[in-house]
């Protein structure tokens, strides 16, 4: 008799696809498919370690154009007419859109090496990465912003700023905003060990150069736009938030003390390669939040999603309103799946790590329960399992035991 | 609950229990509201609907007239049998009720249309 194959999944990270290419736009889409006074653009998304193939192949079928995929990142490169679209995306976290990226040569003296970071981001097109952030914003943009190099200005511009920034405080609550410029701050994130500088002098270097060369005020609270400088060794790329909230708050109202982020929860759904028609079962659900998401990703597919903690019920409940949706929520011990024989195709579940919820001690009774009623549920030959958990021992240790019924495959 | 997946419960988990399935319907309140049809969904779900089960399901809640004994040829291109199934499948809520062991007679209540199937320790 053949056995259901299940497959675990843990903090797995894709091989990187060798790195992001260096800026050079054109080239990938043939100009002749660009619309008229369109423009590419680039946009980075934040993913989860080990989502990140996930999320690439769902940009690609969204987008319809060339991905690049690194460890927690994925780059789209679309026409600027095309990046709002972006905001469907269900596996990424954050979006940002590059201004410039570049491979810098470091000497390991501090201020040069400064200079030669900030240096790299004055040829950039901040106009076009500003048009981009302004389609992004919730209310229309009222002023026309300014993005345009300092050494373009007129004599009364130039008054007029210096006369501005007198009278502004940084740390005020009202930025003032001369001749229509946006308010800034920098955020530098950093990778790589031997670098002349720390993360928050290159943040206020940048910070410095930005307010000189293109006049933008700073502001570190109440900021437009969030410039983020990222260092990766000598690679440096500089971006634009176009996310004040992350992506992955979305669906979910009653959050328990667990409750998975939703783009994790589309990643191990897409890992499961559901098909419509299938009976898709959460064993633990918390608050459904695999569910939740489930149901709006995958409408062609019956979900059963069950608990035996009285709250995480209450959650589940008022999450998966309205009822209307092919789902149901079941009140269970999951050692007891009170479920038919092979009825089940597939199983998606976030397991109890043994920290906020439960105990170590727990899962070395819990997982292997789980595994057996899974297996027992499970349609042959077809039924798997997609299952996250950070207690590798227990996990290993309830594998061994039920390798008769599971084939792990990742 | 809907019956789909009461169709898909079972109270064989009990101790000593081999016939725990189907489960009896007790209903106090039954709602029924109007859902998307989506004929190829209801036409994947149906071989893994134990026919039978959900005729006496949909008996029991009081909607069992329309439905046919067995399910028909080419099921899933008939599209007004595909109609009475998905309304039996998905349009019927048991809010409040119980499940009843066929077998034992064991009750699971059904509360805010989440049925509790947890088992005592005895059962176990």
């Amino acid at each position: 008799m053949a056995a259901p194959r299940g497959s675990p999944c843990g903090t797995q990270s894709t091989p990187s696809a060798g790195g992001l290419a260096d800026s050079s736009l054109d080239g990938h889409l043939p100009m002749a498919q660009l619309e008229e006074g369109s423009y590419l653009c680039e946009i980075e998304c934040t993913v989860t370690t080990g989502l990140e193939q996930i999320a690439k192949e769902e940009a690609e079928r969204l987008a319809g154009s060339r991905v690049s995929a690194e460890r927690g990142k994925i780059a789209i490169q679309l026409q600027n007419t095309n990046a709002l679209k972006l905001l469907s995306l269900h596996s990424v976290d954050n979006l940002f859109v590059v201004v410039g990226r570049s491979s810098v040569a470091l000497s390991g003296e501090k201020k040069s090496d400064l200079i030669q970071v900030t240096k790299s981001f004055l040829h950039a097109d901040w106009k076009r990465a500003v048009d981009v952030w302004k389609c992004f914003q919730p209310s229309p943009v009222e002023h026309d912003l300014e993005c345009r190099p300092m050494d373009s200005w007129t004599r009364s511009e130039m008054c007029s700023l210096m006369l501005n920034t007198s009278q502004h405080d940084a740390a005020s609550d009202q930025p003032s905003h001369p001749l229509n410029f946006p308010s800034f701050r920098v955020s530098c994130h950093r990778v790589g060990a031997n670098h002349s500088f720390s993360s928050v002098e290159a943040a206020g270097y940048l910070g410095a150069a930005v307010s000189s060369y293109l006049g933008w005020p700073v502001s570190l609270r109440q900021y437009d736009v969030e410039v983020n400088l990222n260092v990766d060794n000598c690679l440096v790329c500089i971006t634009l938030t176009l996310t004040r909230a992350s992506l992955y708050r979305r669906n979910i109202v009653h959050f328990g003390p667990t409750t998975l982020k939703a783009t994790i929860c589309y990643g191990l759904l897409r890992f499961a390669e559901i098909e419509d028609g299938e009976v898709v079962v959460d064993p633990m659900c918390g608050t459904s939040a695999i569910a939740v998401e489930g149901v709006i990703c995958f409408p062609g597919c019956f979900f059963v999603t069950g608990e035996n903690y009285p709250e995480a019920i209450d959650r589940s409940y008022q999450n998966m309103q309205p009822r209307g949706r092919p789902a149901d929520v079941v009140r269970w011990d999951a050692c007891h799946l009170p479920l038919r024989d092979q009825s089940v195709d597939a199983f998606v579940s976030d397991l109890p790590f043994g920290r906020r919820v439960g105990s170590r001690g727990d899962n070395r009774r819990l997982y292997p329960g789980v595994l057996r009623e899974m297996a027992r549920t499970a349609k042959c030959g077809t039924g798997r399992a997609v299952l996250l958990s950070q207690d590798t021992s227990a996990m290993s240790a309830a594998l061994k035991v039920t390798t008769p019924f599971w084939k792990r495959t990742m | 609950m809907k019956l789909f997946t009461h169709n898909l419960l079972t109270s064989s988990i009990i101790k000593g229990v081999t016939k725990g399935y189907p489960l009896k319907i007790v209903s106090r309140k039954v709602e029924i509201s109007e859902k998307e049809f989506n004929p190829e969904l209801i036409a994947r779900l149906l071989s893994r609907v134990e026919w039978s089960a959900l005729c006496e399901a949909a008996e029991s809640v009081g909607h069992g007239g329309d439905l046919p004994t067995s399910v028909p040829e080419n099921a899933e291109k008939d599209e007004e049998f595909l109609r009475k199934a998905h309304h039996v499948l998905m349009e019927i809520e048991v809010v409040d009720g119980d499940l009843v062991c066929p077998e034992t007679g064991r009750q699971f209540p059904i509360q805010n249309g989440i049925p509790n199937m947890l088992l005592n320790e005895g059962e176990v």
